[in-house]
C-alpha cells in the first residue's frame, strides 16, 4: 500500500469518527430538551368564578367554555403570571388564597408538553398529575367549595379557575 | 416285462399314469399272465369302491351354509377396502371442499369498502387545548375531572373543604 493510500484511508477514518460523534451528540441533544437547551413559557391565571358581576372582556373568548364546565356567570381575572421555565425546572406560581401551583415541565412529546403540575394549599397536595398538555394550550384547575344546603339560597361563594397555557 | 416289472407299474397303470409304451407292455403281460390280470381287476375294484365310499361322503356334506358365510365375509371385506380407497382419497376431497368453502368464503366476503369520505379516513385533529391526564393524586375531598368537548379543555376540579375558594 503506498503512503498515499494509507494517508486517504486515515483521513477517511476520522471522518467518519467525527460524523459518528455528531450524529451521537446531536441525538442526545434532540431526546433531552434540557441539555438542548431553551424553555417553555407557562402563564397561570387565577379568574374568579361567581354567579353575579360583571365578567372581564380578557375572557370573553373563554367564557362560553367556562360556563360550560364550571356552570358560573361571571369570571373575573384576579391574577395572572408567566414564567419561562427551562426543561426540569419547577416553577412556582402563587395562587390567591394562600395556594401554590408548581410546575415542572418535562419535554416535549407529540407536540404536547409534558409537565407535572402540584397545587397544594399549605401542606396539603389538592392536586398532584402527570399531564400532557397540547402545545399553547389551555387547562383548568378548579376550587370549589362543597355544595351548600338546599335551604341556603344565600351562596354565592363560587370558585377558583386556575388557567394554565404551556407554550414552547 | 415279468411279473415283477408290472407289479411294481400296477398303481400307475390302474391310475393312467404310465406312459404309452410301458402302458402297453403292461396290459400286453397282463393278457397273458392270470395272476397280474386278477391283481390288476382287484386294484381297479378297490379304486371304484373308494371312489363310491369318497362320492358317498361328498354327498353327505351339508355345504348349505358354507356360501352365506362366504358371502358375508366377502361383503367385509369389499366393505373395508371401499373405506380404504375412500380414506386414500379423503386428503384429495378435503383440499378440494376446503377450497370450494375458501372460494364461497372469498366470493360472499363483501370487498373492504372505501372511506366514505377523506374527512372520515383523517386522523381527528387534535384539538387546541387537548390534555392527557398520565397521573392524578389529590388529598383534596372530592376531586372531579371535566372535559369540555369543542376545545378539548380539561378541567380538575377539587373542593377547599369550607375554605375560601
Amino acid at each position: 500500500m503506498t503512503d498515499g493510500r494509507v494517508a486517504m484511508w486515515r483521513r477517511a477514518r476520522r471522518a467518519r469518527g467525527r460524523l459518528a460523534a455528531v450524529i451521537g451528540v446531536s441525538t442526545i441533544a434532540a431526546c433531552t430538551p434540557a441539555l438542548a437547551g431553551g424553555s417553555v413559557e407557562v402563564q397561570v391565571t387565577s379568574v374568579r368564578a361567581s354567579d353575579r358581576g360583571p365578567s372581564d372582556a380578557g375572557l370573553q373568548q373563554f367564557r362560553p367554555r367556562l360556563r360550560r364546565l364550571v356552570g358560573y356567570r361571571a369570571y373575573r381575572i384576579v391574577q395572572d403570571e408567566r414564567q419561562d421555565c427551562a426543561w426540569g425546572s419547577a416553577a412556582e406560581f402563587r395562587i390567591p388564597g394562600g395556594r401554590m401551583l408548581r410546575v415542572v415541565p418535562r419535554g416535549m412529546r407529540d407536540e404536547a408538553v409534558v409537565m407535572q403540575v402540584r397545587l397544594v394549599e399549605g401542606d396539603r397536595k389538592l392536586v398532584d398529575t402527570d399531564v400532557r398538555l397540547r402545545n399553547r394550550g389551555v387547562m383548568l384547575f378548579g376550587v370549589g367549595q362543597d355544595p351548600p344546603p338546599e335551604t341556603d339560597t344565600s351562596h354565592d361563594e363560587g370558585a377558583l379557575i386556575i388557567m394554565l397555557r404551556a407554550e414552547e | 416285462m415279468n411279473c415283477a416289472e408290472v407289479a411294481e407299474r400296477l398303481d400307475a397303470f390302474n391310475d393312467g399314469e404310465l406312459p404309452p409304451t410301458a402302458l402297453l407292455d403292461v396290459a400286453r403281460h397282463a393278457g397273458g399272465c392270470a395272476s397280474c390280470e386278477a391283481a390288476l381287476r382287484a386294484l381297479a375294484a378297490l379304486h371304484q369302491r373308494v371312489a363310491a365310499a369318497i362320492q358317498d361322503e361328498t354327498d353327505a356334506l351339508d355345504l348349505s351354509g358354507v356360501w352365506p358365510a362366504v358371502a358375508v365375509g366377502v361383503a367385509a371385506e369389499d366393505g373395508r377396502r371401499a373405506w380404504r380407497r375412500r380414506l386414500r382419497a379423503a386428503p384429495a376431497w378435503a383440499a378440494s371442499l376446503a377450497l370450494a368453502a375458501g372460494a364461497v368464503i372469498w366470493l360472499q366476503t363483501p370487498a373492504p369498502r372505501e372511506a366514505p369520505s377523506a374527512v372520515a379516513m383523517r386522523p381527528e385533529p387534535a384539538r387546541p387545548n387537548q390534555a392527557v391526564i398520565d397521573r392524578l393524586d389529590s388529598q383534596a375531598a372530592r376531586v372531579e375531572l371535566r372535559r369540555e368537548r369543542k376545545h378539548g379543555t380539561t378541567l380538575i376540579m377539587v373542593n377547599a373543604d369550607g375554605g375560601a375558594p
